[in-house]
């Protein structure tokens, strides 16, 4: 039982919390962690020569070689950011502003909103084509789609590496050959992944990837980004500021030229301190017994959905996953949510930052039930028991 | 079991008061809430300075639909300015049920549409 691990149970044991896909909870080790920060460093990194502050210099590096090894990657690709939103605008301002004008941008219309306005605000500023791929009724087809649209005009393939809605589950080393094939670069939001699976960068050929740690129970406000060393000096930093720059003159400023030149101004350190443990953590269960924990999950929420005619699933034939799109059929997902919380049952109700998708899948929003760690079976009954409750509420005759 | 407030609210919103779009309008105004893709549709008949008719049209949650029928109720017959004091406070008082900012924004959202249609 993993719940002992998380002090919210403790707070509120009748949680029954499945909405791991917005936010995972925090382990006690993760807080403590963050307070070890404030309690015996409390000082900024890579600044002071005084021994507290070389201390917290040393810790600092010591995440980003773990976040390196979590990655497969080099130390020297990766940089902490405040998050995944913030990453990715850095990599595609970084990267998007030094291309050819009218070169084209692939990306998928099932992308969340950190990944796709980023990219629509980005190709506009410079010029540049983005071209939204639609989806298609199987992987397959979405697949050769994608990968016809990617030319020799295409600079970037920039993807979800799972979707936050509807996961796709698309071949990634198949893509990846393809672009690469044709000279283009890929970088990939692995937001809803790195809780889940590993990636390895270096194995797969990715150029950049971005992530926040609050997603694998980390806390809020930091991630990282990976880009690979060949491509590190083609990138201008998008913000600029103290902790950067090797010499400032009035009339010209000379930045870092490795990765530490995407860091600007002080980092959070009481957030990297628990990126360290919340690594830490996942690595200690380890992704083979989270990904059996998951399928024993996912299976048994299809079969209790398959049961209930009054559930409508995005796709309408599910696969075994950690999370799963749907509605109960008739009832607005914001009503259908709120009637769970009255039962402690906490998912996702909305467009969840996806309009394209909704919008392909003709419908206004839609409920989310992701699972984390913590998650049980009994979690699972619960959801179902209150999801009857909804369908009794508001689509009896007699109200 | 089915508390008083909620069953209200679903009254209200299984079988609205003023929904449809009024023959003779002065003011209209959509609004659309981008986290859910809820829309609302106000049309008011506005004479003297008085709303003389009041309705509304729209998609959405229970919340947002059944908060728009019991405003409605409301508003008929109001002048702007004693519209124009109508605040969220009031839609909760008319809900009587604890809502979260986001619920309130449901909630509120034919206030603000009229708000808007008035401007």
């Amino acid at each position: 039982m993993l719940k002992k691990d998380f002090p919210i149970f403790t707070k509120h044991p009748d949680l029954i919390y499945l909405d791991s896909a917005a936010t995972t909870l925090k382990p006690q080790s993760v807080i403590d962690a963050i307070n070890d920060y404030y309690i015996n460093y409390s000082s900024n990194s890579h600044r002071g020569i005084y021994d507290l502050a070389e201390k917290t210099t040393e810790k600092v590096e010591e995440v980003r070689i773990k976040i390196a090894d979590f990655l497969g990657s080099k130390i020297e690709e990766v940089a902490f950011t405040p998050g995944a939103t913030t990453g990715l605008n850095i990599l595609y301002y970084g990267y998007l502003k030094n291309v050819p004008k009218n070169s084209r941008v692939v990306v998928l219309e099932s992308e969340h909103n950190s990944n796709l306005l980023p990219l629509m605000k980005w190709c506009k500023e410079f010029s540049l084509k983005l071209e939204i791929v639609k989806l298609k009724n199987s992987v397959e087809e979405i697949e050769e789609n994608l990968i016809a649209f990617l030319d020799n005009q295409t600079v970037l393939l920039a993807l979800n590496f799972d979707s936050n809605v509807m996961p796709l589950n698309l071949n990634f080393e198949r893509i990846i050959q393809v672009a690469r094939g044709l000279n283009i670069k890929v970088f990939l939001d692995a937001c809803q992944t790195l809780a889940h699976k590993q990636i390895d960068v270096k194995k797969l050929k990715i150029d950049a990837l971005a992530f926040s740690a609050h997603k694998l129970y980390g806390p809020t406000g930091i991630g990282a980004i990976y880009i690979n060393e060949n491509l590190i000096s083609l990138l201008d930093p998008l913000i600029v500021g103290g902790g950067i720059v090797e010499d400032v003159q009035e009339s010209e400023v000379k930045y870092y030229t490795g990765i530490k030149k995407f860091e600007a101004g002080t980092l959070n350190m009481a957030g990297i301190f628990g990126f360290g443990a919340c690594i830490d953590y996942l690595l200690k269960i380890g992704y083979k017994s989270i990904v059996k924990q998951e399928k024993s999950l996912a299976k048994k929420l299809i079969l209790e959905f398959e049961k209930l005619e009054f559930i409508e699933t995005y796709p309408k034939f599910l696969k075994e996953n950690s999370l799963f799109a749907f509605n109960v059929k008739g009832v607005h997902p914001h009503d259908a949510a709120m009637i769970l919380n009255e039962d402690n049952v906490c998912i996702r109700a909305s467009q969840h930052c996806t309009h394209l998708l909704h919008e392909r899948l003709k419908i206004n929003a839609s409920l989310r039930v992701s699972f984390g760690v913590y998650s049980t079976k009994k979690d699972i009954d619960c959801l179902i028991d209150s999801l009857k409750k909804v369908n009794k509420y508001f689509n009896s005759i007699d109200g | 079991m089915v508390n008083p407030a909620m069953q209200n609210v679903l009254d209200h919103f299984k079988d609205p008061e003023n929904y449809g779009v009024l023959e003779n309008y002065t003011h209209s105004y959509e609004l659309k809430n981008l986290s859910c893709g809820d829309t609302v549709h106000v049309y008011l008949l506005v004479e003297d300075n008085i709303i003389k008719n009041f309705s509304f049209t729209g998609e959405g949650c229970a919340i947002s639909l059944a908060s728009a029928s019991m405003l409605s109720d409301e508003i008929i017959g109001l002048t702007i300015d004693e519209f124009l004091k109508i605040d969220s406070n009031f839609i909760k008082n008319l809900v009587k049920m604890d809502l979260g900012p986001s619920r309130l924004k449901c909630a509120t959202m034919t206030l603000e549409a009229t708000r808007k249609a008035i401007n």
